[in-house]
């Protein structure tokens, strides 16, 4: 009796473990008519870890990263990359990153403010240039948790963000656009990264002076990270815009942003937010999007072996890429570029 | 029982779920920001919308099956162990310092470090394993061990068959708190995967779509999901405790 | 005649059964009688076979019936399951009722008093079918109406068996008992073949001899 229990109670164990290894995902055979690149979630050291000894051909990387990959020397090789934002879009070079919302009643109030930011961002843009060491020191004095490094950032990093003041109505089309391209390569139907935009999204300017600030304060947002270091000037200088106005800036962790538009953590009046959550967060929190700051940077490497240094996109065909950010924009982006090149993917492990 | 006590059983779990709802909807309008804390409404709304929708139950599917194979994992070694350990003592002094270390493992840190090593379907697996099985294998060892043996010495005395000594003694008197145990362990075992998903980026899961929600700011998503998982959890400690009952009707 | 012989039993910390004799006549009703802790359970735990001794044990006949002195019922079985798992052919509903039990026939055994699950335990063993009886403070719980009468059921039914009692009470033992016995410190002290003294008398003499 006890040894049939026992025998029992093994068999259902190793029933279970057959079960569950022949539930474990396997890779699917690649369709050799179609293009198809497999894609590996994992964080940017992984990635570069795994490009440096051969374990991927090619890795989805942001600056400083990118830069960072490209300075380990190798024998016989060095190192190439493709920029996404060209395979995006090869006439703009740029797909939109992060946008500025203003509160719908500090932009019907104060309209005066937005016209001043709007004036004095390309001065801003150009100094955080040609000064990175000290535009990263001003996020990081001001606030020591960023994450920035200033070791890796330099001009070259900073241009690759195309930080620039791209007003509402101008941008309006590529905005739309780009919704709708990450939208497109959503699977779910229950979560969705964005939502398309109404026109009301974007910043509409009018005649209206302004009224007077009149000693008001005003609160600015910015997620860690490349949009920190678009206003590093205005932070560093303690920028208040319109006479009379003063300013309290907050860099803070860039997962949480949102949080921050309205409710019991701040209500922002100027917030920096990724593109897909401000068309998901705008209506209900009642923001409107002024301008897009920075453009996306994000890059394919890979080693240039025997001098190789040219690739193109057909070269992931039946490749395996390590891509940061599952659900991120990294990830939408790349979904998207990959399906408007007719590649399929497929996720593995 | 009485029938106003019958009511009152019924009644009093009803007020108190609504006094819930009636604070939860107080604080939205107070808070006045679906993204910070979306209303009763717009979560049941949510709620409902999910049940239409052919991924949802394949997410729940996922993690459903994946919670049975940690459970029939955990169980059965734990069974094995308690076994083993309840009929040589030696067994016990070698078995208990493992258990003890594996109780008190970080559960996020195993996460993250079996992410590194094995793949997302499996990990989640291992920690919700890792987790339930010392206490599954505690519980089980608990209630053979409180076997009353002077009971089974009367029956060995009085010559009744090992047959029915295992089927009318010993067994009855195991089940009960193995039972509970399992029922205990079902709903920790769901609540941990769910969790482990989450930090696994585990495909169609619920602690994945719960990330995605969060990731995409869709805070009545993330709600409804929270209440599919409650109300999960309490059917199965619900039908649970009817298996009890229904077992331990001699208590 | 069932004998023992040189039996040799210690405890962990206490003093044992050292070189211990003792012959008892087969179908009569012997009575051991004690103070607690004086080694009584111990001694018909040797003779049912359930713990391990150093001697010589003959004439016993297994399987034996035994009351212990905590009721050992199964509480997740009724009273009838619970004489049904040990005695396969008895009539329990004719029993149950002799004892005044017969309305519980159907009862689970956590729903008894401690007097009525008592009562349970001695049918079990005078239901089941033995040569030998193990009886080991049977009467704790009863009241005086209901021992005697339960005293009375056992005389009956166990008129030519060997019947082996461990009590502290001599009223019980007096009545009951062909031949009592008290044990001291694992040894007898007085042996006493009941003829037909007066019970009253000999109630005195036990008496006297247990507190010496």
């Amino acid at each position: 009796m006890k040894r049939i229990f026992y025998l029992t109670l093994s068999l259902i164990f190793i029933l279970a473990s057959v079960f569950a290894s022949g539930c474990i995902s396997h890779e699917p055979k690649p369709d050799i008519d179609k293009k198809s690149a497999s894609i590996k979630y994992t964080d940017a050291q992984t990635i570069m870890q795994l490009l440096i000894d051969d374990t991927l051909d090619f890795g989805l990387l942001p600056e400083p990263a990118a830069s960072t990959l490209e300075k380990v020397k190798g024998k016989n090789f060095t190192w190439t990359r493709l920029s996404l934002k060209e395979l995006y879009d090869s006439e703009t070079k740029s797909y939109p990153q992060a946008v500025l919302m203003v509160k719908n009643d500090v932009l019907q109030d104060y309209p005066q403010i937005v016209r001043k930011m709007h004036e004095k961002f390309n001065d801003n843009a150009t100094w955080v240039s040609e000064n990175a060491s000290l535009a990263v020191s001003a996020i990081k004095t001001n606030f020591a948790s960023s994450t920035l490094n200033p070791n890796v950032i330099d001009q070259t990093v900073i241009d690759n963000c195309k930080i620039s003041w791209q007003d509402a109505q101008s941008a309006k089309d590529q905005v739309k656009s780009y919704i709708q391209n990450i939208l497109a390569v959503n699977d779910s139907d229950i979560v969705a990264p964005a939502v398309n935009v109404d026109d009301d999204f974007f910043y509409l300017e009018n005649n209206f002076v302004g009224n007077d600030v009149n000693g008001k304060n005003f609160t600015f947002y910015a997620p860690d990270g490349a949009p920190a270091l678009s206003i590093a000037k205005f932070i560093s200088d303690g920028e208040n815009f319109v006479e009379g106005a003063s300013f309290d800036y907050s860099v803070v962790v860039a997962d949480d942003i949102a949080k921050y538009m309205n409710g019991a953590l701040g209500k922002a009046d100027f917030i920096v937010l990724p593109v897909n959550a401000a068309s998901k967060l705008y209506k209900t929190q009642k923001y409107t999007m002024v301008s897009v700051l920075t453009h996306g940077n994000l890059y394919i490497m890979a080693k240039a072996k025997d001098g190789n240094t040219q690739i193109s996109l057909n070269d992931l065909n039946g490749k395996k890429i390590g891509v940061i950010g599952k659900g991120l924009v990294p990830d939408l982006t790349l979904k998207a570029v990959l399906s408007k090149n007719t590649f399929e993917y497929s996720i593995v492990s | 029982m009485k029938n106003k006590d019958k009511l009152l059983n019924a009644i009093l779990p009803l007020i108190s779920i609504v006094c819930i709802i009636v604070l939860w909807s107080s604080v939205a309008v107070v808070v006045d920001n679906s993204y910070l804390l979306p209303t009763f409404s717009q979560t049941v709304s949510v709620f409902f919308s999910l049940l239409g929708k052919a991924e949802f139950y394949r997410v729940v599917f996922g993690t459903l099956s994946r919670s049975l194979i940690a459970f029939i994992f955990s169980f059965s070694l734990a069974l094995i162990l308690a076994l083993i350990t309840n009929r040589r003592k030696v067994a016990t002094k070698i078995v208990a310092p493992i258990i003890s270390i594996i109780r008190v493992l970080p559960t996020i840190a195993v996460v993250l470090l079996l992410r590194v090593w094995t793949d997302e379907f499996v990990a989640p697996i291992l920690v919700t394993f890792l987790v339930v099985f010392p206490t599954l294998y505690l519980s089980v060892k608990s209630a053979l061990d409180s076997v009353d043996y002077d009971q089974i010495e009367m029956c060995k005395v009085f010559g009744v068959s090992s047959k029915d000594i295992l089927l009318k003694v010993k067994l009855p008197q195991i089940y009960p708190p193995i039972l509970s145990a399992i029922g205990a362990g079902l709903s920790l075992n769901l609540k941990l995967m769910v969790a482990a998903e989450v930090l696994a980026y585990t495909a169609n899961s619920l602690g994945n779509l719960l990330q995605l929600s969060k990731l995409y700011d869709q805070t009545a998503t993330m709600m409804a999901l929270v209440l599919v998982t409650v109300i999960l959890g309490l059917i199965i400690e619900g039908v649970f405790s009817l298996i009890c009952k229904k077992v331990g009707k001699w208590q | 005649m069932i004998s023992i012989k040189n039996l040799n039993f210690s405890y962990d910390d206490k003093v044992g059964y050292e070189n211990f004799n003792l012959d008892i006549l087969k179908g009569e009703t012997t009575v051991i009688l004690g103070e607690s802790g004086e080694g009584k359970t111990t001694l018909l735990k040797i003779l049912a076979n359930l713990v391990e001794y150093k001697g010589q044990i003959t004439g016993m006949t297994y399987p034996v019936s035994f009351v212990f002195q905590n009721d050992r019922l199964i509480k997740n079985l009724t009273v009838r399951e619970n004489l049904q798992l040990v005695c396969k052919q008895a009539d329990i509903s004719l029993a149950l009722k002799e004892i005044g039990l017969g309305e519980y026939e159907n009862a689970y055994i956590n729903t008894l008093s401690a007097g009525m699950k008592r009562r349970v335990a001695i049918l079990r063993a005078l239901l089941f079918d033995a040569q030998t009886y193990l009886f080991d403070e049977p009467f704790i719980n009863l009241d005086l109406k209901l021992k005697y009468n339960l005293m009375d059921k056992i005389k009956d039914i166990c008129k030519d068996k060997t019947v082996i009692l461990v009590t502290h009470d001599i009223k019980e033992a007096v009545y009951l008992a062909d031949r009592i016995i008290i044990l001291k410190d694992k040894k007898i002290t007085f042996d006493i073949r009941k003829q037909n003294q007066d019970q009253k008398m000999l109630e005195n003499i036990l008496f006297e001899q247990m507190i010496k």
